[in-house]
């Protein structure tokens, strides 16, 4: 459990220095953290996302490392896949481009 | 409804309240809706109470002589007018804490809204789709409370896109690599866009890189 959070810091710090806004991944990566320990983030949410300032995403940061001290012993490994499987289901708005529009009908 | 005219398109009486940063928010929310209504149905906010109807225009307010994107605006804008209970909404103008929308401050910016592309049949992201988006997450998200509370934005952003695209008629997708950019595919077509959020920054300023009070959309 430990690996896979300190993953999923590292693909949101990578965003943040590169200072394009969120790409699928990094929405994902902050939504598994939301929902392994309950702490909302910092990021600017919206049709595009980013965090405002870096001070915002250290804040982040930080905040989840202290949770992952107090909690490292009481997650299972069944709990982060059944949490990435969830989080796989509820974006499929991330995606390459798709062609699945059905107009209404007249 | 079907083809009558109506002359004020609130029958349930449920609300969409929207309060403005300031007059260009409030010039730009009444010209992009009035603009996507096509002549038929005008928007009116009571200054009273914040409430957003719409109104036929005499001698018009006939649905079906919207075009397909106008009557999917129109749809749409009913939806969120007259679904259940209240969304409270704030329009903003080139606020730089503000890229398009911001979920849990229930604001959007109609200077980046007015960046994509005016015209609704173009394939893209177009400024009718984004404002759809925008009020129609706010109405998810706020589930008729009139706020967002502990709702989170991922349950919110697909339905909100797939809302924009029955607007738009495309299908829009958020890249799974790259940042800050979207696909809009139709009949097998697709535009892709990016969205650039930040000014320029240089190897000295990495990490204090300054928000743009409007954002600037680039073709891919």
């Amino acid at each position: 459990m430990p690996v896979k959070l300190a993953q999923n810091i590292s693909i949101i710090e990578k965003s943040v220095k590169e200072g394009n806004g969120f790409s699928g991944e990094t929405y994902r990566s902050v939504f598994f953290l939301h929902e392994l320990t309950g702490l909302r983030s910092n990021a600017n949410f919206g049709d595009v996302t980013d965090y405002s300032s870096t001070s915002d995403f250290r804040k982040d940061k930080k905040a989840w490392l202290e949770w992952l001290n107090s909690n490292v012993c009481t997650v299972h490994d069944s709990t982060v896949l059944r949490i990435e499987k969830a989080i796989l289901n509820e974006t499929n708005w991330i995606s390459l481009p798709s062609d699945n529009f059905s107009p209404p009908n007249e | 409804m079907g083809n009558n005219p109506v002359l004020i398109s609130d029958h349930l009486g449920d609300s969409l309240n929207v309060t403005f940063s300031g007059q260009d928010a409030k010039n730009a929310f009444y010209m992009l809706i009035n603009d996507g209504l096509e002549g038929q149905f005008r928007l009116h906010v009571n200054k009273d109470n914040n409430r957003a109807t719409l109104k036929a225009i005499d001698g018009k307010g006939d649905v079906s002589k919207l075009s397909k994107h106008g009557k999917a605006f129109y749809n749409e804008l009913q939806t969120v007018m007259n679904g259940r209970g209240d969304t409270n909404v704030e329009a903003v103008f080139a606020d730089s804490e503000v890229h398009t929308g911001r979920f849990y401050a229930s604001k959007f910016d109609m200077a980046d809204i007015n960046q994509f592309n005016s015209d609704v049949t173009e394939l893209g992201g177009t400024a009718m789709g984004k404002l759809i988006h925008e009020l129609h997450e706010q109405y998810s998200g706020q589930g008729g409370s009139g706020r967002i509370g502990s709702s989170v934005f991922k349950n919110h952003h697909g339905p909100a896109s797939r809302a924009e695209d029955r607007v738009n008629m495309s299908t829009r997708s958020d890249d799974p690599n790259r940042g800050n950019t979207q696909h809009f595919t139709r009949n097998g077509q697709t535009a892709t866009i990016y969205i650039r959020t930040k000014n320029p920054g240089t190897w000295k300023s990495w990490g204090f890189r300054t928000n743009r009070s409007i954002i600037q959309v680039e073709k891919q």
